[in-house]
């Protein structure tokens, strides 16, 4: 028996050794990032999530550009003229540029893009609402492009470079999914679906963006994006050196890794609605304006985000986040946590605690929220919002569902509350989830019907004058808030932990390190 | 023999008439519109909500509904992925060859370590080795895979550096921890079954008589014991490879391996109706074939079954 003893460790040993050589250090030319998610198609005029965005934007280019401070920048078109309604937009684009297959890149083939995603129509692409309104293009020349809207495009110019605009070779509009061709500082290599895809250094590359560092080839040779679902796997990854960059690390075992000096933070507050809970105005208790009040300042945002995230997110205390056009300071500072404020609005609206049990009552009836909660989204935060406002004397009937669960629940009115949040360059992803046109069958979730509200959407979407539109959304953002129609939780900042060695980290308007300017340090 | 082949091939059948149906309604029974799983947690119009729903021919009756997806099915095509707008069977050939191999690579050590265990824990029953071999089990019983291997990663991958946590799928290595992974804690299910098996086979009446006869210890072990005592173990390893093959949902994630089982996870959290129904057919022709080889080999290693 001592014989098989041994043998079982021999066989234990053996079993843990196999491959057991060093890791092989990282030339420094191959800079790999861990994502947390997966593109779907490398398609521009399909794309839609954040997968697809970190690697779009690295093959294709776009039309013009906006630099972190938002202002816009010329891209593959030098200059631009638009008539005074903003229906009409004439470009002059660049006549150096060859796309990775060497097709030239010129006024027919942003045309043809163009005619393609509006041809397609497709109702999810985030590029079919770029274009709503198309009427055509024409390519008056090979550097000359017209662009004709049925309606004013105030923002047309901004879109234009997003990602989702990035322009593809002509020649390739058929296989894009999953073989991309742009003109991009990056020239797609290969996809294994669920494990990784590669994009080489685009030697050729001479028309990047004025504003960044470097405007010509990428400094590293090869970029690898690992496609690592896990969160502790992407820490690990990064430890055992596997990865250069982790994207959305796990906030508790951050601290560690950086006070190790081995590891850096790369922060960004991402523009758009930060992560919200949309209130029910439809339905009792909170139909009433002060049960509202009550709530939001019933939340210690500050202290959730420490809690929940260790910090690594940026309290919110509006419905848009702070880098966001048009963001209203003055909506901001409506509302602090204050418990005795709170009970005193609850007290007013004449909830009280009768019977000593901790929750306000009326009538006899219990002071009860719904909430439909996602763990998967809201794991972090869901019971610590309860514990505010159970603190405040409301009872909070959380009901764990599916993400479309939730989004049928909400969309019958059948919640109290309901997270909300959506990260966008522009403000105009609040008509989305407030204008009231999105109640039935939308994502207006707060079912809150004031043709003022309506007005100051729908007006700054075609608003040409910018001070005029930021106006409107200021006067957007100060209905919701004065309404209470919403708990600000905290801003979507993207987190971004990588190895000490990755120098040249500039973001991009909505959150992304433009990936050619990045090198690493030996 | 023959008749007994013809029965279960109709029964498997049947079995997979049944997985289809269920698989079909269950989905659309489930609380929750495929076409906002679809357009995700984030803002959509009403509009836009309408539009894809009539695209996806999502506004016909149930019934119509399946009758397209059987008839797809009898021709061999599982349909196409909501999400990616490629073939189902197509995205299932990519990922099925990489959790194939972590399976058997798991089998492998759960077959080779819990034999092993089992028979030294058996052979020793009730001394220190038992015991200690028997602590083991339980915790490698109890102990979720996720825990499991994050400390092979912590151990190996952080601590030692000897072996990649998530390598690409082209590098060998990336195969090890994974299969550890699955394979130890599957490995202390068989073993406990084979020191209980062959415990009980170890009391039975003609090994007293062997021991009488004055056979050596050995020879009654391996000769007489031994092959009684496989009979359960290899209907429970038909079943171990079912079990390994849903383990890889999770030790696919951790590791970020390409596999089915992440792919599961993928089309579940969109809701990708196709996508889920053609993974679950073709998880369940394969558990359907494992086993019914599985009970075979049965016929073949014990006489008696062949009676019925």
């Amino acid at each position: 028996m001592r014989v098989q003893t041994r043998v079982l460790i021999v066989v234990l040993l053996v079993l843990a050794l196999t491959g057991a050589s060093a890791l092989s250090a990282q030339s420094s030319g191959a800079l790999t990032i861990g994502l947390a998610t997966e593109p779907v198609s490398l398609d521009p005029a399909k794309g839609l999530f954040i997968a697809e965005q970190w690697v779009l934007m690295n093959i294709y280019d776009t039309l013009t550009r906006v630099d972190q401070a938002g202002e816009l920048h010329p891209g593959l078109a030098t200059g631009w003229e638009v008539n005074d309604d903003a229906t009409e937009f004439t470009f002059t684009l660049r006549s150096d540029v060859t796309f990775h297959d060497g097709t030239p890149f010129n006024a027919q083939a942003v045309k043809a893009y163009f005619d393609r995603i509006a041809e397609a129509g497709d109702p999810v692409a985030i590029a079919t609402s770029v274009l709503s309104g198309y009427v055509e293009a024409e390519a008056v020349d090979d550097t000359t492009l017209v662009v004709r809207f049925a309606d004013p495009k105030p923002i047309f110019l901004n879109d234009l470079s997003r990602p989702w605009m990035g322009i593809p070779s002509p020649a390739a509009s058929g296989e894009l999914d999953t073989n991309p061709v742009g003109s991009g500082p990056f020239v797609f290599e290969e996809w294994t679906p669920q494990d990784h895809i590669t994009l080489t250094r685009n030697e050729a590359y001479a028309w990047g963006p004025e504003f960044a560092a470097t405007s010509g080839a990428p400094l590293v040779e090869t970029v690898t994006f690992r496609f690592l679902p896990e969160g502790a796997t992407r820490l690990t990854a990064l430890q055992s050196g596997e990865i250069d960059i982790a994207e959305e690390p796990p906030a508790f075992g951050v601290q560690s890794l950086l006070d190790t000096g081995m590891y850096k933070l790369e922060t960004f507050p991402a523009p758009g609605m930060p992560s919200h809970m949309m209130i029910n105005t439809e339905h009792s208790p909170t139909d009433d304006i002060r049960v509202r009040q009550a709530m939001i300042h019933a939340v210690d945002q500050e202290q959730l985000v420490q809690t929940a995230f260790a910090g690594l997110q940026s309290p919110a205390f509006n419905v848009l986040s702070p880098t966001t056009f048009g963001y209203s300071e003055e909506a901001a500072n409506l509302y602090r946590y204050d418990p005795e404020r709170a009970a005193a609005l609850l007290d007013e609206a004449g909830w009280v605690d009768s019977d000593g049990d901790g929750i306000r009552d009326k009538d006899g009836q219990p002071l009860t929220i719904v909430y439909p909660a996602l763990p998967a989204y809201e794991e972090a935060y869901m019971e610590l919002l309860a514990a505010y406002l159970n603190q405040a004397g409301i009872a909070v009937d959380i009901q764990t569902m599916d993400d479309a669960g939730i989004f049928e629940f909400a969309a019958a009115g059948n919640h109290h509350i309901v997270n909300m949040g959506w990260t966008s360059s522009d403000p105009g992803v609040l008509s989305f989830v407030y204008h009231s046109s999105n109640i039935e069958g939308g994502s207006a979730f707060t079912r809150f019907v004031d043709p003022e509200l309506d007005a100051a959407l729908e007006n700054a979407a075609t608003e040409l004058d910018e001070e005029a539109r930021a106006a409107l959304y200021e006067q957007a953002q100060m209905i919701i808030m004065e309404n209470a129609l919403a708990i600000p939780l905290y801003n979507y900042d993207r987190v971004m932990v990588m190895d000490a060695r990755v120098e040249g980290w500039v973001f991009d308007p909505e959150g992304y390190p433009l990936l050619s300017q990045i090198s690493l340090a030996e | 023999m023959n008749r007994y082949l013809v029965r279960r091939f109709f029964l498997s059948l049947l079995v997979l008439a049944g997985v289809s149906v269920l698989t079909f309604l269950i989905l659309h029974l489930a609380p929750g519109d495929p076409v906002y799983a679809i357009l995700g947690r984030q803002a959509a119009s009403a509009e836009s909500v309408q539009a894809l729903r009539a695209s996806l021919g999502l506004n016909d009756p149930l019934p119509v509904q399946y009758a397209r997806f059987l008839e797809n099915i009898v021709r061999g095509d599982l349909g196409t992925s909501i999400r990616t707008d490629r073939p189902v069977i197509s995205m299932i050939a990519e990922q099925l060859p990489s959790t194939i191999q972590l399976t058997l690579a798991s089998m492998a050590i759960a077959t080779v370590v819990g034999l092993f265990i089992g028979l030294v824990s058996a052979l020793n029953r009730g001394r220190w080795l038992d015991r200690v071999l028997t602590v083991a089990i339980i915790a490698g019983v109890s102990m979720p895979t996720f825990w499991l291997g994050i400390l092979l990663i912590l151990l190996f991958s952080v601590q030692l550096r000897w072996l990649p946590s998530a390598a690409p799928a082209s590098d060998p290595r990336s195969l090890i921890l994974p299969a550890l992974t699955l394979g130890l804690a599957e490995a202390a299910v068989i073993a406990r079954i084979v020191r209980a098996s062959l415990i009980d086979v170890l009391d039975q009446p003609y090994l007293m008589v062997a021991h009488a006869k004055g056979l050596r210890p050995r020879r009654i072990n391996w000769r007489h014991a031994l092959p009684n005592a496989m009979i359960p173990i290899v209907s429970i390893l038909g079943l171990q490879f079912g079990l390994l093959l849903s383990g890889s949902v999770v030790v696919e994630a951790l590791f970020a391996r390409p596999g089915l089982g992440r792919l599961t996870v993928t089309a579940i959290n969109s809701r990708d109706f196709p996508l889920i129904q053609g993974i679950v057919l073709v998880i369940a022709i394969i558990y359907l074939l494992v086993n019914t080889l599985t009970d075979l080999l049965y016929a073949v290693i014990n006489p008696r079954v062949r009676l019925t």
